[in-house]
């Protein structure tokens, strides 16, 4: 199995597109045409970020209307009602599809799997360059779309037809069309970084990496990967044929013609619902790490948790409907589907129980990376149990299209996509960079973060509750919902989004600190287990001076009978 | 152990009665006959079996091929296993 | 996947601790599956959901249109008997493929064995006829009046068969260019697997489309 890896340590010249030891390449040829997975994964990396500072820059105005209707919003103007539209639109579809998958599984994917495995690149890493490219060009497009005529896309990220299908409905047919191009072309990006995880974990391995030693987070990458492979196809075709409803004008979603609506729904929640378990599993699995390392225990139960994330994988096809209980789906399906979304509860709560047995008796350090890893846990599991409500298709019928919904999901992606990814980057942060990050203002930006987040998110739920409809631009013109009690929580809520917003700040001015004049990092400086830390910080190109062979298990902390109370994969004893 | 009577069975004859009864309201109460599909483009049978089919297609069809693909490379294993051991030729039938 | 693979692999430790130095003496073991063919199934998986999501599409839309609504009566019928005779070439090419496979790898093996160059030059040009053959079968349905617009039968007829028939050609082209890299003697049999395993996608799934679509 190690085959590949020994192959390109034995001929570190001439391997397909490495350039090892070429440390004099130009600036060009280093960080925006390299093959190498770490430059890969800086570039996904910080693709995201600035991704996400577009979306939440698209947050913040849009939450400003709502709480100050018609006000003018310092920093944007006036919102309008398309802008609104468009600012919704594109903030749930830069968030999901710009922000959370590029961050959690494009760049901590590129950056862990070689390092982690033990191997010194990914098999294809000329595709991997090519995946990033497309990546940023799809980001690209839909930038680009924000300033086409009449303005970007704002038929909702859900794109339902036929407001995303015509033009008389959704009034900007370029913004449309390239926003579908964008995310069509963004999928093809994925795609190709899925097959390059996929076949080096299963080619590349170090010797000794049985399957079973594979750190969580990394089995929880490939299962995302799989996942998202095996469900992306069916959303690719409904996207082909709404570019072609859209661009060439066939009525496959016109019901005036003999098409139907409900058909994207169908392809694309067979896609949507799976695409939040592969957002899901990898923060899981990061959470692992981080939950193990700070605790000093090994994982509770380690082929549980692994068994748990493919029966999550399996179950997260059988749920997808869920999100049509009221589109008018037949409810024979919606029965079933009901059924399913409650069943898929158990696994997730399995492994929440997993992580909390991994802290019990652990000697626990509050680092930031552990703090980010437990509010995970917390804020998540607010999320996962308000969807029972969502999942239930009888009480799905009043809570459907209310901030319920809006909040219910925020509570699963923000852990997720921010928590998850915060906690990453803090605790691979002296891997990545070679630098420590400072930890007073770590804890800083974590309470700062974690306290406002509850803040947006719980005051939605109440007016969802008394049923604030999600998609509407001033609640001044409807009376019962104009009421001051329930303006208030709006209020509250964009309040708490500056809060947020202010907080993000202080992990800007730390990140950018820390890596330009941090202090050096040593190779290992939580004392972990795991492969990547016995490379030098940062690793060079081809990672390992030698490359390593595996004895254990990943999570071997506090083993009786050793000076140390860890005791890394590769060491012989 | 085989003898323990089935649950309805340790009911009285009355009990069990009612029970069907409520049984049979459940079965009236099965939502295809109570279908109100007021957004439904087409209301035609047909048309909801279609959607209903191909969602189980689509579900169980990338199961299927997972399976495929793992139930492969787990025979790969085996084999090279075997081959390691060197004592079977590569294309003998599994032992078991 | 997971605890079955063990003890396979479990045979690697203690294999190549120090790479470059003494890797030429570490008993060498050849990965699972390749990872060229590894990696086209993986593509091939997506692309069978690809087409699935179209035919689901399909189905869902011809059974929502009323008894005597499909095929739409004033719309051409589709050439049945044409395209059952481009079927027919389609999947001889992907016989000739595999023959042409299994004498490389033969080949490489040391073992004596025919023509490669003729058995895959002979998939090839099976392939472009079945291409050929469509182009011709468009040509004649657009000059009937089946058009992209005419009805949703032939937006999802046109969509549905040219987006197979765009894998068609793409991977004649891959196909293509193992022959270049055949002539050149530059050819490895997990190449050329890799490619057919993407050839053998394109033919098997035309006759489930042919099946769907024109019957």
């Amino acid at each position: 199995m190690a085959e590949p890896a020994t192959a390109h340590a034995q001929h570190p010249h001439n391997g397909a597109g490495h350039d090892h030891a070429h440390h004099d390449e130009g600036f060009f040829k280093k960080y925006l045409w390299s093959t190498d997975h770490k430059m890969i994964a800086f570039q996904y990396l910080f693709t995201g970020m600035l991704m996400a500072i577009i979306g939440g820059y698209f947050a913040y105005a849009f939450r400003m209307q709502l709480a100050y209707p018609g006000a003018s919003v310092p920093g944007y103007g006036t919102v309008s009602p398309a802008d609104y539209l468009m600012l919704v639109t594109n903030h749930g579809t830069i968030m999901i599809f710009w922000v959370a998958m590029p961050v959690l599984i494009a760049a901590f994917g590129n950056y862990l799997i070689p390092l982690m495995i033990g191997c010194d690149d990914m098999v294809f890493p000329r595709l991997n360059r090519l995946s990033y490219q497309i990546f940023l060009l799809s980001a690209i497009i839909l930038i680009a779309s924000f300033f086409v005529p009449n303005g970007g896309f704002s038929g909702a990220w859900t794109a339902y037809p036929p407001l995303s299908s015509q033009a008389a409905y959704h009034l900007t047919p370029w913004g449309a069309s390239l926003w579908v191009l964008a995310v069509a072309l963004e999928f093809v990006a994925f795609l190709m970084g899925g097959i390059n995880f996929v076949t080096t974990v299963m080619n590349s391995r170090a010797p000794g990496m049985t399957p079973l030693r594979i750190p969580m987070v990394i089995w929880m990458i490939v299962i995302a990967s799989i996942l998202f492979m095996a469900s992306v196809g069916p959303l690719v075709a409904g996207a082909v044929l709404l570019l072609f409803d859209q661009v060439l004008g066939t009525h496959v979603y016109d019901p005036n013609h003999g098409g139907d609506p409900l058909l994207w729904q169908h392809l694309f929640w067979f896609f949507g619902h799976p695409e939040v378990y592969v957002v899901l599993l990898p923060a899981m699995g990061v959470v692992a790490e981080v939950i193990t390392v700070f605790a000093r225990k090994k994982l509770f139960a380690y082929k549980t948790v692994l068994y748990t994330a493919i029966a999550t994988g399996i179950i997260s096809f059988f749920v997808w409907a869920h999100h049509q209980f009221v589109a008018g789906i037949d409810p024979r399906m919606a029965n079933i589907f009901t059924v399913t979304t409650l069943i898929i509860s158990i696994p997730i709560a399995e492994m929440v129980f997993v992580y909390l047995a991994t802290l019990i008796g652990g000697s626990i350090r509050f680092t930031t990376p552990m703090l980010w890893a437990l509010g995970f846990l917390g804020a998540f599991l607010v999320g996962g149990v308000t969807g029972i409500f969502l999942g239930s298709s009888g009480s799905d019928i009043y809570f459907h299209d209310t901030y319920f919904v809006v909040a219910h999901f925020h509570f699963t992606f923000f852990p997720i996509a921010f928590i998850g990814s915060f906690a990453a980057i803090t605790y691979w942060f002296p891997k990545m960079f070679g630098r420590m990050m400072n930890e007073t203002l770590g804890k800083i930006h974590f309470w700062g973060t974690i306290i406002p987040v509850n803040g947006i998110f719980l005051p939605l739920f109440i007016a969802g509750l008394a049923g604030d409809h999600r998609r509407i631009y001033s609640y001044m013109n409807f009376p019962d919902s104009a009421k001051p009690f329930l303006q208030d929580l709006r209020i509250m809520a964009t309040v708490s989004l500056c809060v947020l917003i202010a907080f993000q700040f202080v992990f800007l001015y730390n990140f950018i600190v820390s890596l330009l004049r941090g202090p050096k990092a040593d190779k290992n400086p939580w004392n972990a287990n795991t492969l990547e830390w016995t490379a030098e910080s940062p690793p060079p190109h081809g990672n390992f001076a030698e490359m390593p062979s595996v004895h254990r298990g990943p999570y071997e902390y506090g083993a009786p009978g050793r000076d140390q109370d860890f005791w890394p994969q590769n060491a012989a004893n | 152990m085989s003898s323990i009577p089935p649950p309805v069975a340790l009911l009285p004859v009355s009990r069990r009665r009612s029970l069907l009864r409520g049984l049979a309201a459940l079965c009236w109460l099965w939502p295809s006959v109570v279908l109100a599909c007021p957004v439904c483009f087409v209301a035609r049978e047909a048309s909801r079996l279609a959607f209903l089919w191909t969602a189980i297609l689509m579900t169980f069809l990338p199961l299927c091929m997972m399976a495929g693909i793992v139930y492969f490379l787990w025979r790969q294993a085996q084999r090279s296993a075997r081959e390691n051991q060197g004592d079977a030729p590569p294309d003998s039938p599994k032992p078991h | 996947m997971t605890s079955e693979m063990t003890p396979a692999l479990a045979t690697v430790s203690g294999g190549s601790v120090d790479g470059a130095s003494t890797s030429s003496a570490v008993p060498r073991r050849r990965p699972l599956i390749p990872s060229g063919v590894l990696a086209m199934l993986i593509f091939v998986f997506t692309e069978i959901m690809f087409f699935t999501g179209l035919v689901s599409a399909f189905l869902i839309t011809r059974a929502s249109i009323g008894p005597g609504g499909w095929p739409p009566p004033n719309q051409p019928r589709l050439p049945v008997a044409a395209t059952a005779l481009n079927t027919v070439a389609l999947l001889l090419s992907a016989v000739a493929l595999f023959v042409a496979w299994r004498s490389l790898r033969e080949r490489q093996r040391g073992v004596q064995a025919g023509s490669v160059s003729l058995r895959l030059g002979l998939a090839i040009a099976l392939g472009a006829a079945f291409l050929i053959g469509q182009g011709r079968e468009w040509i004649a349905l657009l000059h009937e009046g089946l058009t992209l617009h005419s009805s949703i039968h032939g937006s999802f007829f046109y969509i549905i068969v040219g987006c197979h028939g765009l894998h068609a050609l793409s991977a004649l082209l891959a196909l293509g260019w193992a022959f270049l890299r055949l002539r050149a003697q530059s050819l490895r049999s997990d190449t050329l697997a890799a490619v057919s395993v993407f050839w053998f996608f394109v033919v098997g799934i035309w006759p489930f489309l042919y099946y769907q679509i024109y019957l």
